[in-house]
């Protein structure tokens, strides 16, 4: 097996064009390695965590960039993350345990693109351009052209996501991600609310909600978004929002995919992240 | 007692804390090679055909052991004395493979790295037949060609007690209670290491179990060699829970071991762990009770269906030994039982922790509730009125469970629980809370501490003491991670008088140590240690006895404490015990050694009374424990801190088994392989489980203790699923009652 | 690969395989069997080492991830030939039963208490939530880390 450790862009555009269609890039590792331990056998590993800049958070004028190598602990403490884009830490303290988040990466988690994976909703919410390394170069891509289903990604054998450019937020706008999982921690989501609100003065001008795991990619709740604009998220409007949702996974989860549960459950991690949001 | 009643760290928890404590798993031998197991993918069929050739082509590859080139002598996993009379339907490995996991070759290398890709490279062709997943569906007939016999195995029928005693006149309550299937999911996987010395004939075998003995019985006959040239030596276990009792691995790895002429060592990951190893049986059961209009119990009612998954092994046992339970806590004249074991393609039952006890106590703690509010009588008072009482005859081992104190546990319970002010607070709190609702619930339970009478229970322990007057103990034990060794130590330094650091206590050596029947029914303490305490007694009397010869001296005169030897009438006497080995073995030319042989002939009463409140998210379907208290009638603590975490870990045992833990098999028949999909209570919910014991000793145990290991694993479930249904006014009757049965319910609520 | 890494502060070069495992680099390469396997996708923690400062399954790092990297294992914690203050902490705190946890357990206390030296106990819930312990329910863990804070504290 090959093993590939570039320090920096031009190292990874080399290392890129040696991969093959059974090659792997390797982040984290937490969800290949596992695969890996089953018998995947490919023939070249590359392991981008030594890239230069891959971990940095920083902003500019109008962006925040986060690198693809950033681990869910550097990005759940990160202080301009947490002011600015809410939702980022508030799934990344939830992914799996302390000891996955402290290894895990956020661009690991989007090339995965599990269903349930955590970082997938929030993304979709703040939708980011991601920046990917390609043998002769780099390219951005808005997030949902880049994750397309599950396990799959518009990326090619020979590229590799670096990083994650975020358009900054005015201080009125915050975000929020809940997750309902199977137990109250170190559990795979079954339903990943991820919103974000504009207020002014207490009431909600604006608003974008996505739910994960309830489909093959995360999927927005426009009748969600209309429920709790013009609102100061009172109760009733609470309960709106969250039938929004369960009608939504009527609709498009299978059932097969604990669609019943999921349907009734909504209206529980529904109420818990805009109560985060109030 | 000094030590007796204190809490102190087990024997190697310097060596756990340091990582140099070696399992099974760590052992290092010369010329070790590695193996992996090659199991059936699918649930139910026979194997055509194995193509090793690939295989065979890794670097590093020995041999490759199958169901064509080995042995396909039958032998029961279960069994553990050469004298019991069991199903044999175990082969080392399956032709006719019944379940997803069924053992089909295994790959024996160099190293673990080529065992496991040699492993995947095996090619195995199966004929598919029709499967069964649940036992309605094997009961229906869809698999009578699984074995001989078919897949229904009527079990024990059986009536005790008397039942013209039975009032007229009485209130009848019928439960239907479905448990799903468990696992022990301890942190170390099966494991065994075996080595064949072809010079000397002699096989080797080392793994952590539960009897020693027992494996040896089974493997020496399974490849036909007498029992002294078949060695079983017990490594550190880390936990059974009932699952390391049963032989999965060392007749495999054994085979492999005669086979290749070198140590070979085998190890389960998770996987095979959670497929090819034993989980606890799910059971269908009706329970039929009736009491008087007052609340007295005056008979029970009890019909099982066990699924034992593939292979028998335990499960008939195990159905008989659920009505031998049945009046360990209340006292009633009339018990009914039915049972059956239904084979279905499923991982292989076997024993589980409390073995039938906790089963039985979810059964009928559920029906128990349901009667109360049929009767309108607080649960409580309705377990306080028909709890057993000192001297109650135990109907189904027709023995004395003498001082049963559940009656006490439900009171002191009832105290320090709230009980009346936490069910008030519960109901105020749930008319003013729309999304949580919250229930307070108690079970009752009682266990065993020991073989007595249905199982020959006996004990021999040697006890010898060096010229530093320090003793070393040959006893086999059978030590779970969960202290027996330190145990033995501590009532042998107090019944010796002299510290813990001056006793030796070693596990099962079947070559070394004297035969046990194996580490069962929470025998340990109240048996092996109260031979020990024997033993040391009588070392104490063989002490006095050789200076009365060395120095001839009155043998009543001399006097034995703390370490130092007087004797009355000869004050300048001193000696110390170092002294008295010394001298025996110079002047006297004997060794101070005695075997000690103790048959127990009594099992008394020893209950557990758990309560437990709980939070349901009616949301979410996500149920949390607030507060829960453990209240157990232990005869004496020996190890205190040690019987107190035990308490504990088994209600998060059985409190995930209420909420969480589901051994599921998919309707294609694979189960599940992962801690993804089985569920635990991990530490931030566990919640704060206060314990509380009652001390007032026991017939024979060591300074009065019976035992606890099991009995606080009776309760739990029980207690979890009554609050659920206290919050949420419910008659949830499966378990476990996770997050979709409780959205199912309210949802199915809702519509109405 | 060539793999040069630091061990409990010893350099080690091994040629290994860029997938092996750093938990079988460990166990094998090294005989360091203190580290335990008890599932292998990270949902136990009996695997847990300290990975440049933090805390890691050892089952989901390969050799690929970690040239110049430096892991703190169990072996590593005595203090000249003493158990350090969190080993002795758990040892008299009677939080260690079969020990399959226990190593892991320790070492993600230490990882904790690096970070956060006070932690609370809700704290130190969620830092250990990827440790499972099945016999205890955790009460004498958790009084374990509390003491370690707190001798550690007073040092």
């Amino acid at each position: 097996m090959k093993n590939y450790r570039p320090t920096n862009l031009q190292e990874l555009q080399r290392d890129l064009a040696c991969l093959t269609e059974k090659s792997k890039i390797i982040s984290g590792g937490t969800d290949l390695i596992i695969r890996l331990n089953q018998g995947l056998e490919p023939d070249a590993l590359l392991y981008i965590g030594s890239v230069e800049g891959i971990a940095d958070v920083y902003e500019t004028e109008d962006e925040i960039y986060v690198g693809a190598g950033c681990t869910h602990t550097a990005l759940e403490h990160n202080p301009l993350l947490q002011k600015q884009l809410g939702a980022i830490c508030d799934a990344a303290c939830d992914v799996g345990s302390p000891q996955i988040r402290n290894h895990g990466t956020i661009g690991g988690n989007i090339a995965n693109a599990s269903p349930a994976g955590d970082m997938l909703p929030v993304l979709f919410l703040l939708e980011p351009q991601v920046v990917i390394a390609t043998v002769d170069g780099l390219r951005e891509a808005p997030i949902n052209e880049v994750v397309l289903g599950p396990a799959k990604t518009s990326l090619t054998h020979q590229e590799a996501i670096i990083g994650f450019k975020f358009k900054k937020r005015a201080p009125s706008v915050k975000s929020a991600f809940v997750k309902l999982g199977f137990r109250g921690k170190v559990t795979i989501s079954r339903i990943g609310m991820a919103v974000e609100v504009d207020k002014e003065n207490d009431v909600v001008k604006d608003a974008k909600v996505i739910a994960g795991a309830i489909s093959l990619t995360p999927r927005r709740v426009e009748e969600a978004e209309k429920a709790i604009i013009n609102t100061s998220l009172d109760e009733e409007t609470i309960a709106k929002a969250g039938k929004a949702v369960s009608d939504l996974i009527m609709a498009i989860t299978p059932e097969k995919f604990d669609r019943d549960y999921k349907v009734y459950s909504a209206k529980g991690v529904v109420e818990d992240v805009l109560l985060k949001l109030k | 007692m000094k030590l007796v009643g204190t809490s102190k760290p087990l024997h190697d928890a310097k060596g756990k804390v340091s990582g140099t404590t070696i399992y099974a798993g760590d052992m290092m031998l010369p010329h070790m090679s590695y193996a992996d197991l090659v199991t059936s993918t699918i649930p139910h069929g026979m194997v055509k055909s194995i193509d090793k050739s690939e295989a065979l082509k890794v670097p590093g590859v020995i041999d490759i052991l199958d169901c064509f080139n080995t042995t396909n002598k039958k032998f029961s996993r279960y069994k553990t004395l050469a004298w019991q009379d069991v199903p044999e339907q175990d082969c080392i490995f399956n032709q006719h493979v019944r379940f997803v996991g069924d053992r089909v070759a295994l790959v024996v290398a160099e190293t673990l790295e080529a065992a496991k890709k040699a492993a995947r490279l095996v090619k195995v062709e199966y004929e598919e037949y029709p499967f069964a997943v649940t036992s309605q569906e094997a009961m229906s007939g869809k698999i009578d060609n699984v074995y001989e016999e078919g897949a229904v195995f009527e079990a024990l029928h059986c009536e005790m007690g008397d039942k013209s005693k039975i009032a007229p006149d009485t209130v009848k309550i019928t439960t239907n209670t479905h448990l799903s299937r468990i696992h022990h999911a301890a942190m170390e996987t099966h494991c065994c290491v075996a080595n064949y010395d072809k010079s000397m004939d002699q096989l080797t075998i080392w793994s952590p179990n539960q009897a020693c003995f027992g494996i040896r019985a089974v493997v020496s006959d399974l490849f036909e060699m007498p029992y002294h040239k078949v060695r079983v030596i017990k490594t550190t276990m880390g936990g059974s829970f009932g699952g390391k009792q049963e032989w999965m691995l060392e007749p495999v790895t054994a085979a492999a071991a005669l086979r290749v002429k070198r140590p070979v060592k085998l190890v389960f990951n998770r996987s095979q762990e959670f497929t090819s190893t034993i989980s606890r049986s799910p059971m269908d059961s009706v329970v039929t009770t009736q009491f008087t209009k007052e609340g007295q119990l005056q008979s029970i009612e009890l019909d099982n269906t066990l699924n034992a998954g593939a292979y028998l092994g335990n499960s008939l046992d195990y159905c008989g030994a659920m009505s031998k339970k049945m009046f360990r806590t209340y006292h009633y004249p009339y018990a009914k039982y039915s049972s059956r074991a239904v084979i279905t393609n499923n991982p292989v039952s076997g024993a589980f922790r409390g073995w039938t006890a906790p089963e039985l106590c979810i059964m009928i703690e559920h029906n128990l509730n349901m009667a109360a509010r049929k009767l309108n009588i607080d649960p409580l008072e309705l377990r306080i009125k028909n709890a057993a009482v000192p001297g109650s005859l135990d109907l189904a081992l027709e023995e004395t469970l003498d001082n049963a104190h559940v009656k006490e546990c439900l009171e002191l319970g009832r105290d320090k629980f709230d009980w009346y002010n936490r069910r008030k607070a519960n109901r105020e709190f749930n008319a003013q809370n729309k999304r949580y609702k919250r229930g307070t619930a108690v079970a009752a339970g009682g266990h065993l501490s020991g073989y007595f009478p249905r199982i020959p229970d006996f004990s021999e322990v040697g006890l010898k003491m060096t010229e530093s007057g320090s003793v070393i103990v040959s006893i086999s034990l059978h030590d779970h991670g969960c202290g027996t060794v330190q145990a033995m130590r501590m009532i042998v330094a107090d019944a010796l008088e002299i510290g813990e650091d001056m006793v030796l206590v070693g596990e099962a050596d079947t070559q070394t140590t004297p035969f046990d029947v194996g580490c069962f029914s929470s025998r340990t303490t109240y048996v092996l240690g109260k031979n020990a305490y024997k033993s040391a007694v009588a070392m104490k009397k063989r002490m006095k006895n050789a200076v009365s010869r060395i120095l001839n001296f009155d043998e009543d005169d001399i006097e034995i404490h703390d370490g130092i030897v007087t004797c009355v009438g000869h004050p300048n006497f001193k000696w110390t015990y170092g002294d008295v080995a010394r001298e025996s073995l110079h002047i006297l030319k004997e060794e101070l050694s005695i075997h000690e042989q103790y048959k127990n002939k009594s099992n008394p009463a020893v209950n557990g009374v758990h309560f437990a409140e709980v939070e349901v998210d009616t949301y979410t379907g996500m149920t949390r424990i607030l507060n829960y208290l453990a209240v157990h009638d232990i005869g004496q603590a020996i190890n205190r801190e040690i019987c107190i975490a035990q308490t504990q870990g088994a209600v998060l045992m059985g409190g995930g088994a209420a909420i969480y833990e589901h051994g599921f098999v998919r309707e294609n028949g694979q189960p599940l392989t992962s801690f993804k999909d089985y569920h635990l209570i991990n530490s931030y919910e566990a919640p704060n489980i206060q314990v509380e014991f009652i001390e007032d000793g026991s017939l024979d145990g060591p300074y009065g203790a019976k035992s606890i290991g099991e009995v606080c694993h009776v309760e739990p479930t029980a207690a979890v699923m009554g609050a659920i249904n206290e919050a949420l006014q419910s008659d949830f009757d499966t378990v476990p009652i996770n997050p979709d049965a409780i959205v199912k319910y309210l949802a199915s609520k809702e519509e109405k | 690969m060539l793999l040069t890494f630091k061990v409990n502060g010893v350099t080690r070069s091994l040629e290994v395989s860029p997938a092996k495992r750093l938990l079988d680099i460990l166990r094998e390469d090294l005989e360091l069997t203190g580290t335990k396997e008890g599932c292998g996708e990270g949902e136990c923690g009996a695997c847990t080492v300290i990975l440049n400062g933090e805390a890691v399954h050892s089952c989901l790092c390969v050799a690929a991830q970690l040239e110049g990297s430096e892991v703190v294992t169990i072996e590593g914690l005595e203090e000249n030939g003493e158990l350090s203050i969190i080993q002795n902490a758990f040892y008299e705190e009677i939080a260690v039963q079969c020990g399959f946890c226990t190593t892991g357990m320790i070492m993600s206390t230490k990882a904790l208490l690096m970070h956060n030296p006070h932690p609370t106990e809700e704290e130190i819930r969620i830092a250990l939530s990827g440790n499972i312990c099945r016999c205890s329910g955790y009460t004498q863990i958790i009084r374990a880390v509390l003491r370690s804070a707190k001798e550690m504290g007073e040092q």
